[in-house]
């Protein structure tokens, strides 16, 4: 069967791919019945459907939240993260924070993702100027080489 | 890292040359090598371009896997946000060895920086002829696009990352086939992780021997290795292979801010090793899976002392819970069962059945479709194991 579906998703091609055509619909602002999708490309709506309920993020539940804070392992154990849940249910409301699974932070922690963009370390405290939508100057991490030249 | 390769220029004229190189000595220079793959699964880099290459196929496709949904790692983050131009080079190299004209980077959404700095790449190189059709006015053409994960951790998974961009549900497939001669879209396709591609740049314009001079022949070259923020110097450090753990821990890594009891190495999947263990290890694939651990990705998770292990077990079994594709039942329900079993021991409840516990990680590990489900009880028996004493109260052993 997933041969059939395999081969008709490669008639539309890697470019405008099938995945990135339902993600895309599911989080514009007039998303399209996924059933037309399918029709256009002879596929079962419940390919399609199957496919865009798998995703954390296509999911109405997530998409209602405004910021998600990481729940890695990493910033878990460093104990930062609970604090950080209860500041940005403040700023934006109980119902309205919600986790994301590892943001690459593991070396600050307090990491936190809000309106496309991650925050961690010490961002936290430039919440108000972040909500107001202006750009902060962040971090950057570093890189030791440990051995003189390999590559 | 050196810095050969950081700039368009340098870029061409690595191309150029590379242009004119036998498809076969570029083949025979990552065996040589010794690469083995960075994302944790470790198949040989250079046997996998090989074998595509000889795949029969009138359409081929490059993946790069940058699904890094591990906690504790950032490594491909940083090779994706600061060397960028490493990573593309490598999938134009195997583009150009196994006979593919279009390639795409899988990245997960929960790192948009990454996808902004390789569209700015991918869109410079694009400009100067560097990518699409004709490159350089020869007769290779290459194209390369992006595809954003949607918060779905078992992409990581190459035939469940397939199966993402094909719009099918992101379910894991059996192999064989493998995705070198059936992957995307049934044609024959190389996924490489981002970091085995940035390494595989590097061997080609350095040579192998160098490479492979470092380390023994099944755990070659240098791995890059996270610290956490449990380390005074935290970050991410290329370090040659066979690198003793405590000379990682302790002389690059400074040390520990606070006491630690315990680090988890790559990832959630990864072994949970006691600090008493880490004087008899070494940065070796094969070391750690002898004694029961698993190296992967090479990700530290520090585990503080006063940090339960039950609690840490909950958070394992609730993750891959989470994020299991639901395919097969003994992923799908065990590591809920697991769940249901430590949240009764966080809520005071019930006690841990023991017996029902271990008959449960056996079968996951013996009847799971992947590594999601099937490596948890990795580290959850590491934690049974090493750390049996600090949950004996919580624990019932005879049911």
């Amino acid at each position: 069967m997933s041969k059939n579906i395999s081969n008709l998703s490669g008639r539309i091609g890697l470019k405008d791919n099938l995945f990135k055509q339902i993600s895309e619909n599911t989080l514009s602002d007039t998303p399209k019945d996924i059933n037309e999708i399918a029709k256009e490309h002879n596929l079962g709506v419940s390919t399609l459907h199957g496919a865009e309920s798998f995703y954390e993020f296509l999911r109405p539940s997530h998409r209602e939240k405004k910021a998600f804070v990481c729940n890695g392992s990493a910033c878990m154990c460093a104990g930062t993260q609970d604090k950080l849940k209860d500041t940005l249910k403040e700023k934006l409301g109980d119902d309205k924070v919600g986790e994301m699974f590892c943001l690459g932070h593991c070396y600050e922690n307090n990491a936190f993702h809000y309106d496309g963009e991650n925050y961690a370390g010490k961002d936290i405290e430039k919440i108000d100027q972040i909500l107001n939508g202006e750009d902060i100057i962040q971090d950057k991490f570093f890189l030791k080489v440990l051995q003189l030249l390999v590559f | 890292m050196d810095d050969k390769l950081s700039s368009p220029n340098q870029f061409k004229e690595q191309l150029n040359k590379f242009l004119k190189t036998d498809k076969q000595e570029i083949i025979k220079s990552l065996l040589d090598s010794n690469l083995t793959g960075r994302g944790g699964a470790g198949f040989p880099t250079g046997m996998k371009w090989d074998f595509c290459s000889k795949a029969k196929g009138d359409k081929k496709y490059v993946i790069c896997n940058a699904d890094e949904g591990d906690s504790g790692a950032f490594s491909d983050r940083y090779l994706l946000e600061d060397q960028p131009l490493k990573v593309i080079f490598g999938m134009i190299l195997c583009g150009m060895v196994i006979g593919s004209d279009e390639g795409v980077l899988y990245i997960r959404g929960e790192y948009p920086k990454s996808i902004e700095a390789i569209n700015g790449s991918i869109n410079e190189l694009k400009k100067l002829n560097l990518l699409g059709d004709n490159i350089l006015g020869t007769d290779f053409s290459f194209d390369l696009g992006i595809c954003i994960g949607q918060g779905a951790y078992i992409c990581g998974e190459e035939t469940a990352l397939i199966a993402s961009i094909e719009g099918r549900r992101a379910e894991v497939d059996v192999r064989p086939p493998f995705p070198v001669t059936e992957g995307l879209y049934k044609k024959p396709t190389v996924v490489n992780n981002v970091e085995t591609l940035a390494a595989a740049t590097g061997i080609l314009i350095n040579g192998p021997e160098k490479f492979a001079a470092i380390g023994n022949k099944k755990s070659a070259g240098t791995k890059l290795v996270c610290l956490d923020s449990f380390f005074n110097n935290p970050g991410v450090y290329e370090i040659d292979m066979g690198t003793p753990m405590k000379k990682i821990f302790n002389e690059i890594g400074g040390g520990y801010k606070e006491p630690v009891k315990a680090f988890q190495v790559g990832g959630p999947l990864g072994g949970v090793v006691p600090l008493s263990e880490i004087d008899n290890l070494n940065l070796d694939f094969q070391e750690f899976t002898a004694k029961g651990f698993m190296l992967g990705h090479a990700s530290i998770v520090s585990i503080p002392k006063d940090f339960p292990m039950s609690e840490y077990i909950h958070h394992l079994f609730e993750f891959s819970a989470e994020e299991s594709c639901g395919k097969c039942f003994p992923g799908r329900l065990g590591s809920y069962r697991g769940k249901e079993m430590f949240d009764q021991v966080k809520n005071k409840t019930a006690k841990i059945p023991l017996k029902l516990l271990n008959e449960l990680l056996v079968t996951m590990q013996k009847g799971c479709l992947c590594a999601l489900c099937g490596a948890i009880p990795t580290p959850i028996m590491n934690i049974l194991k090493y750390f049996g004493d600090e949950m004996k109260n919580d624990m019932v052993k005879d049911n």
